[in-house]
């Protein structure tokens, strides 16, 4: 991996341009993620904000190819990850992607693992199928991943059952399943959502050490502006299926540029702060099957404008890799 | 007391609504199947007005008529006639009249206690639960053809007797399915709320779990009405359903089984009958289903 | 998972007594038990005799003690008719039950688990059409009808199978496939159901972000979490399949114990009845058994819950 102080100057390893994906349904078209442009690079962490139905999770089920079928499908766009276009190659060379170059882990740790076999069965499947190891040398990698996400005891704890592991060491184990095969991306779907607040202080700094150690790009998903803090340097700002706002992690506390962005950060409580009373923001995302003309935060904007209710403004680039879909900064 | 009557306008809203929902949802609802039950509800209701011929008016004479589509079939007769010279068409036409009124009734019946049961068994737990779900599981362990047959032969053939001995058999399966549907909603916060507020058991039962098992026993009894018919055709193919002359489908078909080589009409018409009710029953049951109750896909 | 077989044993011993009783009360209550247990029969002592064997002279709980002692000892009776033994004459029957069974079991399994696999794999492809048209003609086809068409068609006009009786392995064909068609319809719509459910889960989208291919994700991660309702449900099923039997079997003249009971409840022979509702109430109860500690090997969730 490359030695360099900040992300910035990094290459980048994927690049995200104009990915569509709708779901086609009987009641009309839902545009889930509609247009979104956002790159990681070697070695950095991305956060991707927004509230729920904002089109995160799609995000990265598209990333990874995965989109329920046959309702849901990529229409456009391209994802380059090291300059391959994942969209436009065939099945089985993207599985060759999946589980060995790209790694995920989902929300739920509750459901993300196969009840019916044992963990060692499940975290060594993608150690036989990419690094193409059997018998006692997958056994043995097997163990050092469990190792590595500090799973105690992994030689027993491999022949049980997901059902045998608490919430915080499933989400591990699902950890270690991708992390064994090192991949250069992991694509985390908020992975702390359900665990405690302390569990979860444990497994961030998990995944950190491990990025730390191997170098790893991670897509965070998040709607927590916490976890973005601690683990990001870089936030991408999601709303109604488009990124409306992409920035390194000081920048963006300190001077947030969309409104949105500003009204998320508004409605975090801040410790010792006292307000009269908790911001939040007017009104509700709007459905997907009907996104309003122009920009989509307009009817929840406090400086919407009347060029804002009838064009979608064009990204305002602001140095390095950051932008900002908003008419107030084209001004 | 203005509370009280609050709430009560609240819930004959709620089944209002739901009345409305069900009867402007109908329009969506698959369209050939529904014809079918429209017809079949038709046959039953006024059949003798519909039927070309008395349907059990014997003429020798014209016994063993082929349908009309072959030689020696004749356009009184579209469907053939039997050994004694009975109208096809005519006997498939009153023959739902026992399909229906037998299979409508033991799902009042057996359905109305399978529900109460269910309903029973999920919310008390313990004993009462354990003690109601062996006796399901015994009912469900009798072959049910092999009792009815024994119990409709010892006590006699009638109406009555074939619902007497089916209706517990359908109670079962209603109690099973209920009591499942009880157990998890026994279990939601509306429930824990009516019961730290002091709302009485049966209220509760009544208000609260009832409203929310109703769809699941609306589509269970659609798809067991389906059952029942095919049940009470089998029962009537071994002679021990509904006693002749009233024409039944299962009875016909079996009076059709010595002339297989030379009368294929006999048994056809009559099990295609059962066939085309029981499917668009199942069909429309099915569509109720997705459109009620979309998480029980396996009933 | 011992405790828990433990459990399940001791229910199924609970559920025969209850089935027992429940044959004891019915034979009680539908009339005067010496003469369901003998009617029409002319043997001179047929009444007396048949009044001793149950204890008729003596209170009702002592009848129950002699009834549950003569089931204890595997002791069924003799046949009002001709005085065989019932344990006899059932023997005889069942291999013919039997193994027409487990030819339509095999017949079911062999066409509904592919059928729903691939019908929910590849939803609205003709395949999952096809497997919805056989499912939904099956669960509304009365199975009595269906063999008599099946004996004109194959039997009588193309005369290429025997169209009734236990003859050869031809024999089983028509039969067969009559009492399976109805107990696939049913595994096709579950498989399926339960398969759509099991592919829209986390942890199959899980199995292919590891990059497993289709194949092994559909058989491997999908097809076994989706037989375990297949499963619990199969104890339905097997209801089906003795009413089925029942009746299939008297359409094609089977000499299996389906044949035997409607002949014997016709001739009023009601100790066989008796037998036969004992035995296939057994059978029941005791294949449920099985198919719980199946379940529970199955599905590895179920042996510390003891649920």
């Amino acid at each position: 991996m490359t030695e360099m102080s900040t992300t910035k100057d990094r290459p980048i390893l994927l690049d995200v341009k104009d990915l569509k994906t709708y779901f086609f349904q009987r009641r009309g078209v839902l545009k889930a993620v509609d247009g979104v442009n956002f790159t990681v690079r070697a070695g950095e962490s991305v956060g991707l904000v927004g509230e729920s139905g904002s089109g995160k999770s799609m995000t990265c089920l598209s990333i990874m190819r995965l989109v329920p079928k046959p309702a849901a499908r990529i229409v456009e766009g391209q994802i380059l990850f090291n300059g391959q276009d994942l969209l436009s190659i065939d099945e089985s060379d993207m599985r060759e992607y999946r589980g060995s170059k790209i790694a995920m882990v989902m929300q739920d740790p509750q459901t993300s693992m196969n009840p019916v076999f044992t963990v060692g069965n499940q975290v060594e499947e993608p150690i036989k199928l990419h690094l193409k190891e059997r018998g006692a040398q997958a056994m043995q990698r097997v163990l050092d991943a469990l190792r590595a996400v500090r799973i105690p005891s992994p030689e027993d704890r491999v022949k049980q059952y997901p059902h045998q592991f608490s919430g915080g060491m499933r989400q591990r184990v699902v950890a270690a399943m991708g992390l064994a095969t090192s991949p250069e991306l992991l694509v985390a779907d908020e992975p702390t959502t359900s665990l405690d607040v302390t569990i979860q202080a444990q497994f961030l700094g998990l995944i950190r050490d491990i990025q730390k150690e191997h170098g790893t790009s991670v897509i965070w998903v998040t709607h927590d502006l916490g976890i973005v803090a601690q683990m990001c340097d870089r936030v991408n700002v999601m709303y109604a299926g488009r990124i409306v706002e992409s920035a390194e992690v000081q920048k963006i506390y300190k001077d947030p540029q969309h409104p949105y962005t500003k009204a998320l950060l508004d409605s975090v409580p801040v410790m010792g702060a006292r307000r009269p009373r908790l911001y939040q923001i007017d009104g509700q995302p709007p459905d997907l099957r009907s996104i309003p003309t122009g920009c989509s935060f307009w009817p929840r904007c406090p400086a919407a404008m009347d060029i804002c209710k009838t064009e979608y403004p064009p990204a305002t680039h602001l140095g390095g890799d950051d932008f900002v879909h908003c008419w107030l900064a084209e001004k | 007391m203005a509370s009280a009557s609050s709430t009560q306008i609240v819930m004959t809203n709620v089944w209002k609504l739901r009345l409305i929902s069900m009867v402007s949802g109908l329009k969506r609802a698959p369209k050939i199947p529904t014809v079918i039950l429209g017809i079949l509800l038709a046959f039953g209701l006024f059949g003798q007005w519909l039927a070309p011929h008395d349907p059990i008016s014997i003429d020798l004479a014209k016994s063993f008529t082929p349908p009309v589509w072959h030689e020696g079939g004749s356009a009184s007769n579209i469907l053939g006639t039997d050994k004694l010279g009975r109208d096809i068409l005519s006997r498939v036409i009153i023959g739902s009249r026992v399909s229906l009124a037998l299979s409508l009734t033991i799902i009042a019946l057996g359905g109305g206690a399978g529900v109460i049961l269910g309903l029973i068994s999920g919310y008390s737990g313990r004993k009462v639960d354990s003690l109601i779900q062996r006796g399901v599981e015994v009912i469900l362990a009798m072959p049910t053809i092999l009792v009815a047959l024994v119990f409709v032969f010892t006590v006699g053939r009638s109406f009555e007797s074939v619902m007497f001995i089916l209706s517990p058999f359908l109670a079962a399966r209603f109690t099973r399915i209920v009591r499942g549907e009880t157990l998890s909603i026994r279990e939601r916060d509306f429930v824990a709320v009516a019961k730290v507020i002091g709302t009485p058991s049966w209220m509760i039962l009544l208000r609260h779990i009832l409203p929310n098992v109703f769809n699941t026993v609306i589509v269970l009894a659609t798809l067991e009405v389906g059952h029942l018919i095919l049940l009470e055709a089998s029962l009537s193919f071994l002679g021990v359903g509904v006693p002749p002359p009233h024409p039944a489908w299962g009875l016909m078909v079996a009076g059709g089984r010595e002339f297989i080589s030379s009368a294929y009409w006999i048994a056809l018409f009559p099990g295609l009958a059962i066939l085309f009710a029981v499917l668009s029953i199942n069909l429309f049951g099915d569509w109720l289903r997705d459109t009620l109750d979309p998480r029980r896909r396996q009933l | 998972m011992l405790s828990y077989i433990g459990l399940r044993i001791l229910q199924a011993l609970l559920g025969l007594w209850f089935i027992a009783t429940l044959v004891f009360i019915l034979s009680r209550s539908i009339g005067d038990p010496a003469e369901i247990f003998t009617a029409r029969h002319g043997h001179v002592h047929a009444r007396e005799m048949m009044e001793e064997r149950l204890g008729l002279d003596k209170p009702l709980y002592h009848q129950y003690g002699i009834y549950v002692g003569q089931l204890l000892r595997g002791d069924l009776g003799k046949s009002v008719r001709n005085g065989i033994p019932i344990t006899k004459i059932l023997m005889e029957r069942l291999p013919a039950t039997f193994t027409l069974g487990l030819f339509a079991l095999g017949f079911a399994i062999a066409f509904s688990i592919p059928l729903g696999v691939l019908g929910a794999v590849y939803r609205d492809s003709p395949i999952d059409w096809f497997a919805k048209v056989m499912a939904f003609l099956g669960q509304a086809m009365p199975p009595f009808w269906l063999g008599i068409m099946l004996i004109i068609l194959f039997a009588v006009v193309w005369d290429i199978v025997p169209p009734a009786g236990k003859t050869g392995w031809t024999s089983y064909i028509l039969p067969g496939f009559t009492l399976g068609w109805g107990v696939m319809a049913g595994m096709v719509r579950l498989v399926r159901s339960s398969m759509l459910d099991v592919l829209d889960s986390d942890y199959v989208t899980m199995a292919r972000a590891k990059g497993v291919g289709e194949i092994v994700v559909v058989s491997k991660h999908a097809l076994r979490n989706a037989l375990i309702p297949v499963i619990t449900y199969s104890g339905l099923v097997l209801g089906a399949f003795m009413n089925g039997s029942v009746v299939v079997e008297q359409v094609f003249a089977w000499p299996g114990i389906g044949t035997v009971a409607v002949q014997s409840v016709v001739s009023r022979d009601f100790p066989i009845v008796q037998g036969v509702v004992i035995v296939f109430g057994a059978f029941f109860i005791f294949i449920n058994l099985f198919v719980d500690i199946l379940y529970a090997v199955i599905d590895p969730r179920i042996k510390y819950t003891g649920q």
